[in-house]
């Protein structure tokens, strides 16, 4: 091909039009949860590592009777033994036991069969340490506590304690638990009779007070706030009641007000705030993850998730993304965010804000994930779609048919908030004869002493009213109240006798003023705003057509934007299967599944007969 | 490095400019005309008169006192054309004069009985009329009409055109009429173009009509300017006027314009005040509507066509003064054969005058249509030509399905 001015030219162009791959790694896509890609699983352990766990217990129940033999020959040779006799004794017992419970065919079975969770403890505390780091998927969850620490007494015994910190009360724990049992007892003979009766009798001076022996109680206790016990040799746990996950801090939420449910909000306090999402949701399948961020300024941010639902590659994709700021302070959610999300220069909010742990706790249960950071009382739920902005805490308290309606309502308005300013000024530049010829004399009635255009009418009192929300929000409190009334009433009603706008402008610019606090999201109801003034400059120059061209642009934006991997208009753009709450909700009985577009690892929330009442043959039978 | 997101931006300029959306007008930059009248002027030209709505007096609030004073503005002009009147508007007021809010034509007979068809080249072409602009032909003067008309119980005149035409069907003794309606007649195979009658009423209360009731209805059929009354709006709408091609051939009265609305199948409801058919000094009043659309059928395979039409009339008793049980019996039927024989000959009445008249206002050559093969042999057979002898059998029943909210009645008694 001949080299001539006509193919540079040509090729320049293409250069400057054409497409060119992106430098920036291709975007992250939220896709389908494939287990056999997470090495997390617990329930289906290849028989290797099964093997390796029986065989490694065993080591241990070695270690442990050489240890012993050690001792029984340190206390024959100091002929002091009459004294050691009881704890040779119940050590002795102890290790019989364990050797029952090791039998290889029993190993084998409690292992592949039975989860941690409905386990039998053990008599050696090591296995029983071991148990409890599996259920609460230790280290990864670091607001379980595992305190060690010995008894007083004679002997000496081996124990630690289990909580969750922000759950329970520090001072009764303390005081209560901790120091009777490692201050108190310094002559006490231990192991005599039942040891854990003699403790509750004896040692504990707390009120609540349960003795158990499996793993499924000691957890389901833990997690909603007590402290569980283990002790060396004995194949049962205490649990004390020191549930009292601090209440005070704890306030009404400000931001996001309701009528039904619960008013608590999040505070400034890390663990009150991890507390009262687990006091929301008391699994043990919730992971709190805690991860560093900022170099100068070290501070915490939780990662909450529910580890049996949530996609484990959006788990680890947001991990890496907080992992993966360097930044010397972050003192804000918000500011976090914007760290991490997908679009950062557009607008639009995406993730959800919240002060309400309810709502966290719901959005966890679709297979979320949350962002917590130390020192904010706002938490960040990621991935959300477009229309999660216009849920608000309380749906799920009302009857779906009210809910609707409150929806459509919040819906309308937002659409009315974007468009009434700027398809009045469409139709009163351009399309004058798509009015009815009365309501058009009117509008050119009051607009024939007005001496400035229209499109400037509605700026002034955009901004008017712009300037009003700024200062409302701005001035002290007890101020904020006398500014709205100052700046709605005595301004508009003076600009429209001054002849400097038309009535009908404050009518519009009131109405949309009015529509737009009924979005229930402060951040999208901000873009929204935003978003006016740009399709009031459309509406202006181009009528109809540049409305329209407008919001062209907008639904393209809307759709190719992500929050997360998952697309914002999910589930319109693209089509998924749409539970009952996306736009409207169907009743909370036939909420089912969890959305589509997370990809969750367990889709279904419950059966298709929630309401198992219902069912005609239950009832006659099972009634005793 | 910019230089993709700076041309992409270029290009939306660009392609936002090229969109032609540069019409914008403030609201105050533009004069709406209302309704225009049309006279014949002398040297062929045309005096023209427009109403434009004056918006001062519309704003709500402060002063609303003086508001019905001068809602709109009365301009007359001549010109030769439309086109050219709207050019000599402009030297008279500072707006741009609009007409897309135009609400009725008033031409005046003697315009119309010279021709229409200059003037819808303009009306069909040009963006801003819109065909749903009403077409009315007043007896006298159009100039005099717009500036007599006083509407008792609206604010603007064109919302007394909007209202009055808007429903008509509450008599049918005016028919709607717009542009659009009018143009198609006036173009197609068969069909009269038809207008609204318009007309300035002396308001002496003197009958001017003077002509018999037909069959054995109470009252006589009145064009518009004829009804005796004494007060009120002097601008009335009554009758329909007829026209032959784009001229003006003749008027049909009120009676005559419901018998016609019945065969076009529009009548939605129109009260009747007959002779008792036992005691002709006392009346019945009815209500009549169309059970169902009237049935014609057009015969044209003699050289004269014959038209069979059948009407289905429902009716409702509204008073009977004798006392006589017309609910019942013998005699509803008495009543109904009444009925059935008024509007027979009001119907034979209309249907002669249009033979006469040579328009066929009914559209009888639409059902000719399924006959031909192709337009050609359509346009051949010259409906028009043939319509004004075409031999008509009219058949009319009726049924009376409610009395009202009486049962039976008595008649007064007697000292």
């Amino acid at each position: 091909m001949v080299d001539n001015i006509f193919f540079m030219l040509y090729r320049s162009v293409k250069n400057i039009l054409g497409y060119q791959p992106p430098s920036v790694p291709p975007p992250f896509v939220l896709d389908e949860h494939r287990p056999y890609d997470s090495p997390k699983v617990a329930n289906q352990q290849p028989d290797k590592e099964k093997a390796l766990e029986a065989f490694s217990s065993l080591l241990r129940y070695a270690h442990r009777l050489e240890g012993f033999i050690d001792k029984l020959a340190t206390v024959l040779r100091s002929k002091t033994w009459d004294k050691e006799a009881a704890e040779i004794k119940l050590e002795i017992t102890a290790l019989d036991k364990q050797l029952s419970q090791l039998t290889p065919v029993l190993l084998r079975y409690d292992q592949s069969i039975t989860a941690p969770k409905v386990q039998r403890l053990s008599t050696s505390i090591e296995e029983n340490r071991r148990t409890v780091e599996t259920i609460y998927q230790l280290p990864r969850n670091n607001d379980i506590m595992l305190r060690d620490f010995s008894i007083a007494g004679n002997p000496r015994v081996k124990a630690f304690a289990v909580f969750i910190e922000g759950m329970v009360d520090s001072k009764l724990l303390d005081n209560s638990v901790l120091q009777p049992l490692m201050l108190f007892n310094y002559s006490r003979e231990l192991y005599e009779g039942n040891f854990t009766e003699q403790i509750v009798r004896e040692c504990l001076p707390s009120n609540q007070i349960k003795r158990s022996d499996t793993f499924a109680s000691i957890e389901t206790a833990v997690n909603s706030g007590s402290t569980a016990i283990i002790f060396d040799g004995i194949d049962e746990a205490i649990i004390v009641g020191t549930g009292a996950w601090e209440h005070r801090g704890v306030e009404r939420s400000q931001i996001e007000q309701s009528v039904q449910g619960s008013q608590a909000a999040f505070s400034e306090n890390f663990r009150i705030n991890t507390g009262l999402v687990r006091s929301m949701l008391r699994t043990s399948d919730l992971i709190i993850e805690t991860i560093k961020v900022g170099t100068r300024s070290q501070i915490n941010c939780a990662l909450m998730y529910i580890d049996s639902i949530a996609n484990t590659t959006l788990v680890d994709e947001v991990r890496r993304r907080i992992q993966g700021i360097a930044t010397d302070y972050l003192g804000d959610t918000g500011e976090l965010i914007q760290f991490i999300e997908d679009h950062p220069s557009i607008p639009f909010p995406q993730s959800l804000s919240t002060e309400r742990p309810d709502r966290v706790a719901g959005h966890l249960v679709e297979g979320r994930i949350a962002i917590l950071l130390e020192g904010n009382p706002f938490v960040h739920i990621v991935p959300v779609s477009f229309f999660s902005f216009f849920h608000s805490a309380e749906d799920f308290s009302h009857k779906p048919t009210v809910v609707n309606f409150m929806r459509i309502l919040r819906l309308l308005g937002a659409f009315v908030s974007i468009i009434l300013p700027s398809i009045y000024i469409a139709i009163s530049y351009f399309h004058q004869d798509a009015l009815p010829t009365e309501l058009l004399l009117a509008i050119a009635g009051s607009r024939e002493n007005v001496t400035f255009p229209a499109w400037f009418e509605i700026v002034l009192m955009e901004f008017s009213f712009e300037l009003i929300r700024e200062a409302g929000i701005r001035v002290p409190g007890f101020l904020g109240s006398s500014i709205g009334i100052v700046g709605a009433l005595i301004l508009g009603q003076a600009a429209v006798y001054a002849n400097i706008v038309s009535p009908i402008i404050v009518i519009i610019v009131a109405s949309t003023g009015l529509a737009s606090f009924c979005i229930p999201d402060y951040r999208m109801a901000s873009a929204i705003r935003l978003l006016r003034f740009i399709l009031l400059a459309f509406a202006a120059t181009f009528g109809l057509v540049g409305l329209a061209t407008a919001f062209l642009w907008i639904a393209v934006l809307f759709c190719q934007m992500k929050s997360f991997g998952v697309p914002y208009m999910t589930p319109v753009v693209p089509k998924t299967i749409a539970g009952y709450d996306v736009v409207l909700r169907g009743p909370i009985f036939q909420q089912d599944t969890r959305p589509d577009a997370l990809n969750v690892k367990d889709q279904r929330r419950q059966p298709n007969i929630s309401r198992t009442w219902k069912k005609i043959n239950q009832g006659k039978s099972d009634k005793p | 490095m910019y230089l993709r997101p700076i041309t992409l931006l270029l290009f939306t300029v660009w392609a936002l400019i090229t969109t032609g959306c540069n019409g914008a007008k403030e609201t105050d930059e533009v004069a709406y005309i209302l309704s225009v009248g049309i006279d014949a002027a002398p040297n062929n030209q045309l005096s023209i008169t427009y109403r434009i709505a004056d918006p001062h007096s519309l704003a709500g609030g402060k002063d609303s006192q003086s508001q019905s004073q001068k809602s709109s503005i009365l301009i007359n002009l001549t010109a030769p054309s439309l086109t050219e009147g709207r050019n000599i508007l402009k030297s008279i007021i500072s707006r741009e004069p609009r007409i897309s809010h135009l609400k009725i034509f008033v031409i005046s007979e003697e315009l119309a009985r010279k021709g229409l068809g200059d003037l819808f080249g303009l009306f069909m072409r040009h963006r801003e009329y819109r065909g749903t602009v009403f077409l009315a032909i007043v007896r006298g003067s159009a100039k005099e009409v717009l500036e007599k008309n006083r509407p008792d119980l609206d604010v603007l005149t064109s919302r007394w055109v909007e209202s009055m035409l808007q429903s008509y069907f509450e008599s049918s003794y005016f028919l709607r009429a717009d542009i659009y309606q009018f143009y198609k007649r006036l173009k197609n195979e068969s069909g009269a173009p038809y207008a609204v009658l318009l007309g300035l009423n002396p308001l002496d209360g003197e009958d001017r009509a003077n002509n018999e009731a037909v069959g054995n209805d109470r009252s006589e059929g009145y064009l518009a300017k004829q009804i005796p009354r004494q007060s009120g709006n002097p601008l009335e709408m009554c009758g329909t006027a007829v026209f032959k091609g784009d001229k003006l051939v003749g008027f049909l009265n009120n009676k005559e314009t419901r018998a016609l609305s019945i065969l076009l199948g529009d009548l939605e409801r129109g009260f009747m005040s007959l002779e008792d058919p036992l005691v002709p000094s006392k009346q019945v009043d009815i209500n009549i509507h169309l059970g169902r659309k009237p049935n014609i059928n057009v015969d044209i395979s003699s050289t004269i066509p014959a038209i069979t039409i059948s009407v289905y009339l429902e009716g409702d008793i509204l008073g009977v003064s004798s006392g006589t049980n017309y609910e019942a019996g013998d005699y509803k039927v008495l009543l109904e054969q009444q009925i059935s024989n008024t509007i027979f000959e009001q119907i034979t009445s209309m249907l002669k005058r249009t033979q006469d008249l040579g328009t066929d206002v009914v559209n009888f050559g639409y059902y000719i249509r399924p006959k031909f093969n192709t337009v050609q042999e359509l346009e051949n057979y010259h409906w028009d030509s043939k319509y004004p002898e075409a031999v008509i059998h009219l058949d009319v029943q009726t049924k009376l399905r409610r009395d009202g909210l009486m049962r039976k009645t008595t008649p007064i008694r007697k000292e």
